[in-house]
């Protein structure tokens, strides 16, 4: 009759004795008694697991794919590049009854359990390279794969089902193809009490007759690290990392069991590393900093205090059906101890974060307040001022951080969101003490520590050894990584530009126009003086079809200046004689514009006054007579142009209401004379003035008596009855001779 | 739209940065000893590559990961290389 390789011996001596090589090391369980029902909790396997209804034995396969995670980039994206980073794994096992040790009144006690224990095989296959055996080795491990779901969904509707042939069933499988498909081959035994044993001839784990050829140093390496590695596969698939990151497997290490030592040493030296290992984690996680270090302790520690309860007071004798000893080569850890230890420390640590947040919310809250308040009082000011007996004026603000902090916060709503939610980040760093709480941080603080940790370590050694030069390679490193992120943040978030806030020029006006004084000094097409500005509809309005010439006779422009108005001049461009100007009074909101084309100068302009023109706006109109333009017909407009074929003619137009009037400059010589039709001018009157002398009202003809300025002005005839001020809207037309 | 998707980004790297710079701060404050420490262990930007940082303590530890490179050439084991690395448990 063939011998079961699954099936663990009830007596005789300990099959792992024999063995070239054995390990024993513990899964961890806090109750004591592991449950071999709860297989792959995380659902990362193609597993199954069967209890089967007639012998009560349970059936457990298990196939992961694993990768080393020891790349800057996680393993399975490593394996794509470097197929060797990535394995299969394959664990066949069943249930058996095995002896399970317990203490009761510091005796002893052991107790034959029929599941007491989970032995089996752990299959470890290699990436093939030759691609026609890498199609076999695939198609083997699809065949496991779809066979053990096959399985598994059968036995979800047929629970009787008989799968102890199972695991024998797919060794063969492998074992069949030994010699075309490399794998490797560890056996092991999981009792209850989480007590793993790994054991393996070499000629199993290498898949050949070590007598025909010695070992290489490749199957060195494997031989010392497959056991590891099969260990940690056994520990992912039967428990759940709760207390620690799944990656690090190494709080429990695997204790090889030397065979020259006595067996008293070898079943009992495991039993203290495993102890004192987990001793020595719960104390490095007690000395982190880290908030959830004292709690990740605390729970190492009740399964250090799971071991030492019952395994570590243990130890086998030379075979299974000895009675267990107790090992008194163990010094038990005062656990309880340690516990009050970390438990103390951690309310302290509680308490400290708790009178962070409370001063986290306190800050925040005083803050907040202190700026509601602040807009509060804004909105009372003026209404307190007013209601004053005395009216007292209410005290200037001068501008400052302040308000240019409020004006950026109304003009970049979206800015405003980043940089809140960066300083809320910020917050929470600082007042939780660590970023590791946050979703997503650990990978990359992981891997930007260890990227700047070997720029660090690398400077250092071609620094002949410097380890502040080092230091600083790699501070100036993340320095600069920080940096470049926080700059191209900044690039990406959508910005509006807004000058400082300056105390008001005592030329400004306070009316609404006292919103271009930010625009001065900058060229308007930087600001959108001509296209977004408080006057761009107006100057839309005033221009009509003239305005995109205009804006193209400004192409070459000056920055917006302020003299007696603001004002901005420019060419077409450099070399361009043509032109235009834009001069804006802000107290009484008028505008005035020339427009220079072909020599032909023509003026844009609201009714009344004309505006003080600076020296460069002067030099600009040069040696043009009239100096104004053409109007929209819903708007009241003075316009002037230049005619005749020597330029002695000048077309006086417009639209006026009925007390109304417009005025022109002219540059005269002594000795001209300036000449109209009446006739052609109906209802209108013309007037001239020389600088610095009276009115006198133009009949048809004007001598020019002294050279100079000479404005002439022409309105609407008036009756003297109030119908002259509810006239309408009027187009009028005066040509004027100079001779 | 696209406005909204640039302030998202713009967050997300802000937030990047600031990770960043708390790496910054706590390798300010350790001081050059982890250099030192790791230079003895020969670390460095070959060894993060490659994840061969070289076995420094035996038994029980949370300050190192490992893991394993294999590779078989019909049917035959032809490469093995045990794989180390920093652990993140503590950060």
């Amino acid at each position: 009759m063939a011998v079961d390789p699954f099936a663990f011996p009830r007596s005789g001596p300990l099959p792992w004795d024999d063995a070239d090589r054995a390990y024993a090391g513990w899964v961890p369980t806090v109750s004591g008694h592991l449950s071999f029902g709860l297989i792959d909790g995380r659902g990362r396997c193609s597993a199954l697991s069967h209890r089967d209804s007639g012998t009560g034995s349970r059936v457990v396969v298990a196939l992961q794919k694993r990768s080393a995670e020891d790349f800057p980039l996680p393993g399975r994206v490593v394996s794509s590049i470097r197929q060797s980073a990535t394995q299969d794994y394959l664990l066949l096992a069943k249930t058996g009854p095995a002896v399970t040790p317990y203490i009761e009144g510091a005796k002893i006690h052991e107790q034959l359990e029929e599941q007491g224990v989970l032995s089996g095989v752990v299959l470890i296959v290699p990436p093939e390279e030759v691609s026609q055996v890498r199609i076999q080795r695939n198609a083997l491990l699809d065949l496991v794969r779809n066979h053990v779901e096959d399985v598994a969904d059968q036995c979800a509707i047929n629970p009787d089902l008989d799968t102890t042939t199972l695991p024998l069933t797919l060794l063969q499988e492998f074992v069949s193809a030994r010699g075309t498909i490399a794998f490797h081959q560890l056996k092991f035994a999981l009792f209850r009490t989480g007590e793993c044993r790994i054991w393996f001839d070499l000629s199993d784990l290498l898949g050949r007759d070590i007598s025909q050829a010695p070992i290489s140093s490749v199957e060195q390496i494997a031989i010392s690290a497959l056991p590891s590695q099969a260990y940690y596969f056994l520990k992912d698939v039967i428990h759940l990392h709760y207390h620690h990151d799944p990656q690090t497997d190494q709080l429990i290490d695997l204790v090889a069991t030397e065979k020259t030592s006595s067996l008293d040493v070898r079943d009992n030296q495991w039993r203290i590393d495993t102890l004192r290992g987990l001793a020595k984690v719960v104390i490095e996680y007690r000395q982190s900093n880290r908030p959830d270090s004292n709690k990740k302790a605390l729970g190492l520690l009740a399964y250090a205090d799971a071991f030492q309860t019952t395994l570590a007071r243990v130890r086998r004798q030379g075979k299974l059906d000895d009675p267990m000893l107790e090992n008194k080569a163990l010094i038990p850890y005062d656990f309880k101890h340690v516990r009050a230890s970390i438990e103390a420390l951690e309310a302290l640590n509680e308490y400290r974060r708790g009178a962070l947040l409370q001063l986290f919310g306190i800050l925040v809250g005083v803050v907040l307040s202190g700026f509601a308040l602040w807009a509060g009082a804004v909105q009372i000011q003026p209404i307190l001022c007013n209601i004053s007996a005395e009216r007292p004026l209410c005290p200037k603000v001068t501008p400052g951080a302040t308000t240019n902090i409020v004006n950026w916060v109304v003009a970049n709503p979206l800015g405003f969101v980043v940089t809140l939610s960066l300083f809320g980040f910020a917050a929470f760093i600082l007042f939780f003490r660590g970023v590791t709480n946050v979703p997503f941080a650990k990978p990359i603080l992981r891997w930007s520590k260890q990227l700047s940790a070997a720029v660090g370590t690398t400077a250092a050694r071609l620094g002949r050894g410097s380890d502040a030069f080092g230091f600083v390679i790699q501070l100036s490193f993340l320095g600069l990584l920080v940096i470049a992120l926080g700059l191209l943040a900044y690039h990406l978030v959508p910005k509006n530009s807004v000058p400082p806030v300056v105390v008001r020029s005592p030329q400004a006006s306070t009316g609404p126009w006292s919103a271009l004084d930010p625009y001065i000094g900058r060229r308007p097409r930087d600001t959108g003086l001509f296209t977004n500005s408080i006057i761009a509809p107006e100057l839309r309005d005033m221009l009509g079809s003239d305005y995109e010439e205009f804006l193209r006779l400004l192409d070459v422009q000056s920055p917006l200046q302020r003299g007696a108005t603001l004002w901005v001049v420019g060419h077409a461009n450099p070399e361009a004689r043509d032109g235009a100007f834009l001069l804006i009074d802000q107290r009484a909101q008028r505008l005035e514009i020339g427009l220079r084309k072909h020599g032909n100068l023509q003026m844009y302009r609201k009714t009344g006054a004309i505006l003080q023109k600076p020296l460069e706006v002067a030099r600009f109109i040069g040696g043009s007579v009239a100096d104004v333009g053409p109007f929209p017909i819903a708007t009241s407009s003075c316009r002037s142009q230049t005619g005749g074929a020597a330029g002695n003619v000048t077309h006086l137009s417009g639209a006026m209401r009925g007390l109304e009037d417009c005025s022109y400059r002219f540059d005269l010589r002594q000795g001209q004379s300036l000449t109209y039709n009446p006739k052609l001018a109906r209802g209108l009157e013309v007037y001239v003035r020389p600088d610095g002398s009276p009115e006198i009202k133009l009949s048809s003809r004007f001598l020019v008596a002294k050279t100079g300025m000479h404005t002439v002005r022409v309105a609407w005839e008036r009756t003297g009855t109030p119908q002259d001020a509810t006239r309408p809207l009027r187009p009028f037309y005066v040509r004027l001779n100079t001779e | 739209m696209n406005e909204l998707l640039f302030t998202a980004l713009a967050t997300l790297l802000g937030f990047l940065a600031i990770i960043l710079a708390t790496v910054f701060f706590s390798v300010l404050k350790a001081g050059p000893k982890e250099i030192a420490y790791l230079r003895r262990k020969r670390y460095g930007l070959g060894p993060w590559f490659n994840g061969s940082l070289p076995k420094t303590s035996r038994g029980a530890t949370m300050r190192e990961l490992e893991g394993i490179e294999l590779k078989a050439a019909n049917g035959r084991l032809v490469h093995a290389r045990q794989t180390r690395a920093p652990s993140s448990e503590l950060l």
